[in-house]
């Protein structure tokens, strides 16, 4: 089954190449994806906390970066599952760490899968469609039930 | 990861040399064969083991009796409706969290910090390509911690 509206991804990433890429390779997809970049981890906690704006775009999906600036991509990850509001929102890491410490933590602070960027362009926009499309194609969100 | 009863179809698959342990939590015969044709079929090893309620689940990966010697699982293919005790309480006891205030099993399985939701596909093919799409992802996209972390 598919979504039939608007996929709303929360990008929070620091990276403007890596920003790039991954708007980029949403916007070519056939799919009507709409991304809300947060290129540091307060804003974004922020937004999370800001109950109107997070209300209206109905996040669907959580692409998060470990690196980002103010509040860390761990501490972003621990604080939306650790509140009620945010934690069944799936969370896809997307590091460039392939440290297993980096990974054995984000499982255990509930990220909803781990992976790591790739360093070749190609192999990074093939990454990303892979993500959407088994997030949104093959897998049931909660969202979903808002949406139907 | 939680796979639930209906339809759905999806993408393709790549090669790995990775031996993944998966566990299946699963009580229908049909289902249990479909997906150790849909893993053999696959140019990927994995050793599969299956346990048919949910209270066997536990007792596996709790290594009681005759689980003691089994090594964990990569990964963990859990249906809800199992008898003794559902996906819901399997998952509720192996994440360890509080339970939900949501009628839905999607929404419950996600605050009890399931990886993701499936849907079983009824038709076949449908069936196989899901196992497939699953496989593809979690073993060679993700990265998966290590277990002795």
């Amino acid at each position: 089954m598919f979504y039939q509206g608007k996929r709303n991804i929360i990008l929070v990433e620091d990276n403007l190449f890596d920003i790039k890429i991954i708007k980029d390779a949403l916007e070519k997809s056939a799919e009507n994806y709409n991304t809300i970049v947060f290129k540091d981890g307060k804003t974004a906690k922020e937004y999370f906390e800001n109950s109107d704006a997070f209300l209206a775009e109905n996040p669907h999906l959580v692409i998060l970066d470990l690196t980002v600036p103010n509040i860390s991509g761990k501490e972003l990850l621990k604080h939306l599952k650790e509140n009620s509001k945010t934690k069944k929102i799936p969370v896809v890491v997307l590091s460039l760490s392939n440290y297993s410490n980096d990974i054995c933590e984000s499982y255990k602070n509930y990220a909803n899968c781990y992976i790591t960027k790739p360093k070749d362009i190609d192999d990074f926009i093939n990454k990303i469609n892979i993500i959407t499309n088994y997030w949104f194609n093959i897998v049931k969100l909660p969202k979903a039930i808002e949406l139907y | 990861m939680v796979i639930n009863e209906t339809e759905n179809s999806i993408p393709t698959h790549k090669s790995s040399s990775k031996v993944l342990n998966i566990l299946l939590v699963e009580d229908n015969e049909g289902d249990i064969r479909l997906t150790k044709e849909a893993l053999k079929e696959s140019d990927f090893e994995s050793e599969l083991n299956v346990v048919k309620d949910g209270v066997e689940a536990l007792r596996y990966l709790h290594k009681e009796g005759e689980y003691y010697e089994k090594n964990l699982p990569d990964l963990i293919l859990l249906d809800l409706n199992l008898p003794k005790k559902n996906g819901i309480e399997v998952l509720e006891s192996i994440k360890m969290s509080t339970t939900s205030s949501s009628n839905s099993d999607i929404l419950k399985t996600y605050n009890l910090y399931a990886n993701c939701f499936i849907t079983k596909p009824v038709d076949f093919d449908d069936f196989i390509y899901i196992v497939k799409c699953i496989e593809e992802f979690w073993i060679d996209v993700v990265k998966l911690p290590s277990l002795n972390k």
